[in-house]
């Protein structure tokens, strides 16, 4: 078990080398001069060179995405930003509460409405409440989560006034955002939750269990539940590594200043080191919460557990399971 | 998929027979079959079907062009002239929202025929050959999906500039992990089959064995997937015209409209409302395809 997690911790290092070297390469590739940007349209070459030498650009690339590589994994330097010549990590740190609180509380919210919703939907599966509840799942997952901002913005803020159409200074500032995204990430649940609880309804084992008389209540927790939360595992994960990125266009409504906001606005204004580190922070937290779900994923099935710790354990096997499960191994 | 012949096909067959239609049964009409008996998949085929046809035939169905402008009747709410009322500069938002179909749908499906050009090929090549081929591919696959699709996305629009190509280009690159993931767990499923086997066995090369035998056998999974991705795409091509890297004003985008509309939302939410419509009801007929898809090429979970 200690091994495995060491193995995917290390693995975290390859994963930012390469990230860097992604965004890198896209920055590389980039037509225009960044200086020339910053700088108004008379000026001369030797300014442009000035701006060149104090930000670096003079070196060849490779010289450059070295120091880079070698800058974070010493001091955590993430370079420094074109506009506000700030360090970019002070500024990409600063963001990254707000990012993460929007992520884990909704992706939380969602969790506690998703599960007991898509459940109770797959027992009653057919009838009118399992129909209306998928018909909202289906419609929510497919609203893009701006435009559903905008509608809560016109009706709670502009038509009734009981929140603030945008800052997060106060509490109350943080019921919208938040609520959009809980809505997407319960109706993912909700859809997941229904058909891997639809698949596991139909084991053989749960006949046996009906057979040998035991209560439908403990049926439904221990042994239908147990097993199809599984994928939900999964699913939870990925969604709360995606809200980690895909939460941005939330931000820029609401202005919510967190990373993804963050990152658009460094775009705009052609400050690569901001948006280098702003991705580099988001790939780092994604990676770490899918590192996170995998070992959780190993501690709550016991089948994966005991390939790990038990002394017969298959090296092969394991693999197996893990890719079965979509685990990376 | 392998012709077998089951109880359900024979039974199907011999109701069509009685029809005085013969047609044979296979496993892809029996599932087109139960797709089309399936309510709400026909409802998500019919609405994109609708969204194709708006964007096909988007100036035969509408009074004025996109970009008409016409100062005297701005920021008009929704009449019988203009059902979707008209915006800042008294353009007619019908026009605009119709003639937005004609860029974002046509950006999402390239985008998603590039995704699974470049993902798919990577897939099946990392399950074809296993070991330490599929070992490499798969460890930069996982790299390349540890930056959210959407993010790279966005980094390569802002920074190789805003136009139609290269937004298809960033989309997809955003994309392939998954669709490499997807193929190479579906390929996964029949590398083992014995007509594989045999196929090697008779000196079939390797290309035909990936296209002739594993890829066709392993369909079900990744149309699944592709359909799923189509509605994602939409999705995002939207939200990267949202926050200003996709597609620029004048051409109209269901994004950038609302983007747009959203400097009016207080005043004239209409503006926000009709765009926002479009771009559910094309990703809402994707999911209902999607799902009926499922239901259809896996009959043991219905």
């Amino acid at each position: 078990m200690t091994r495995y997690i060491l193995k995917r911790l290390l693995w975290l290092i390859p994963v930012i080398i390469g990230v860097i070297t992604i965004v890198f390469a896209i920055t590389v590739l980039t037509p225009g001069d960044p200086a020339a940007s910053l700088l108004d349209k008379n000026a001369t070459q030797e300014q442009i060179d000035e701006v060149h030498h104090r930000l670096g650009l003079d070196k060849p690339v490779i010289e450059r995405w070295f120091n880079y590589v070698i800058g974070v994994f010493t001091r955590f330097d993430l370079g420094t930003s074109y506009t506000t010549l700030q360090p970019v990590r002070n500024e990409v740190l600063a963001k990254l509460p707000y990012t993460l609180a929007l992520a884990v509380a909704s992706t939380a919210l969602g969790v506690l409405f998703g599960i007991p919703l898509g459940v109770w939907s797959a027992l009653k599966q057919y009838t009118f409440a399992d129909g209306a509840i998928l018909f909202f799942s289906v419609l929510f997952v497919s609203m893009p989560n701006f435009w559903l901002s905008m509608l809560m913005v016109s009706l709670f803020a502009v038509q009734l006034g009981w929140l603030p159409s945008f800052g997060v200074q106060t509490l109350s500032g943080w019921v919208m955002p938040v609520a959009v995204a809980t809505i997407g990430s319960m109706a993912g649940i909700i859809r997941i939750t229904r058909s891997s609880m639809l698949e596991v309804m139909r084991a053989d084992y749960i006949r046996t269990a009906r057979a040998k008389g035991q209560t439908e209540g403990k049926i439904v927790i221990h042994h239908m539940m147990r097993n199809a939360m599984i994928p939900v595992a999964t699913s939870v994960g990925s969604g709360l590594g995606n809200a980690l990125g895909g939460n941005m266009t939330i931000e820029a409504v609401f202005s919510l200043p967190g990373i993804g906001y963050y990152i658009v606005n460094m775009i705009g204004s052609r400050n690569y080191p901001g948006m280098l580190g702003g991705i580099l922070v988001t790939a780092i937290m994604f990676t770490i919460v899918n590192l996170l779900v995998d070992i959780a994923y190993v501690i709550i099935d016991p089948r994966l557990k005991s390939q790990i710790t038990g002394k017969k354990a298959s090296k092969r096997q394991f693999n197996k399971l893990l890719r079965e499960r979509g685990v990376t191994d | 998929m392998a012709k077998n012949v089951t109880p359900e096909m024979t039974r199907i067959n011999a109701r069509r027979t009685k029809n005085g239609k013969v047609r044979r049964s296979t496993p892809s009409s029996e599932a087109w079959f139960r797709l089309m008996r399936n309510k709400t998949a026909v409802l998500g085929l019919v609405l994109l079907l609708a969204l194709f046809t708006v964007a096909i035939f988007a100036p035969q169905l509408t009074k004025y062009g996109y970009d008409e402008v016409h100062m005297p009747e701005k920021l008009q709410g929704p009449s019988l002239e203009h059902p979707f009322g008209t915006d800042q500069l008294g353009r007619d938002m019908l026009s605009r929202c119709f003639y937005g179909a004609r860029t974002t749908l046509p950006i999402a499906l390239c985008a998603v025929v590039f995704a699974i050009t470049v993902g798919g090929l990577l897939g099946i090549i990392s399950a074809y050959f296993g070991g330490a081929t599929d070992n490499i591919i798969m460890r930069i696959i996982d790299i390349w999906g540890s930056i959210p699709g959407i993010m790279l996305a966005i980094a390569i629009v802002a920074c190789l500039g805003n136009n139609e190509i290269v937004l298809v280009i960033g989309l997809s690159m955003g994309a392939v992990p998954n669709m490499a993931r997807t193929f190479r767990g579906a390929i996964f499923t029949v590398i083992d089959s014995d007509y594989v086997e045999s196929s090697k066995a008779m000196g079939a090369s390797n290309l035909r064995i990936m296209f002739k035998h594993l890829v066709p056998n392993a369909v079900g999974p990744v149309i699944i997937a592709i359909v799923g991705l189509l509605g994602i795409e939409v999705l995002c091509v939207s939200a990267l015209s949202f926050v200003g890297v996709g597609i620029a004003p004048p051409t109209p985008e269901w994004g950038s409209l609302l983007s747009t509309g959203r400097q009016y939302l207080t005043t004239h939410a209409y503006l926000c409302f009709f765009p926002g419509l479009f771009i559910m009801l094309a990703v809402l007929g994707f999911n209902l395809l999607g799902d009926g898809l499922r239901d259809a090429l896996d009959p043991r979970l219905k």
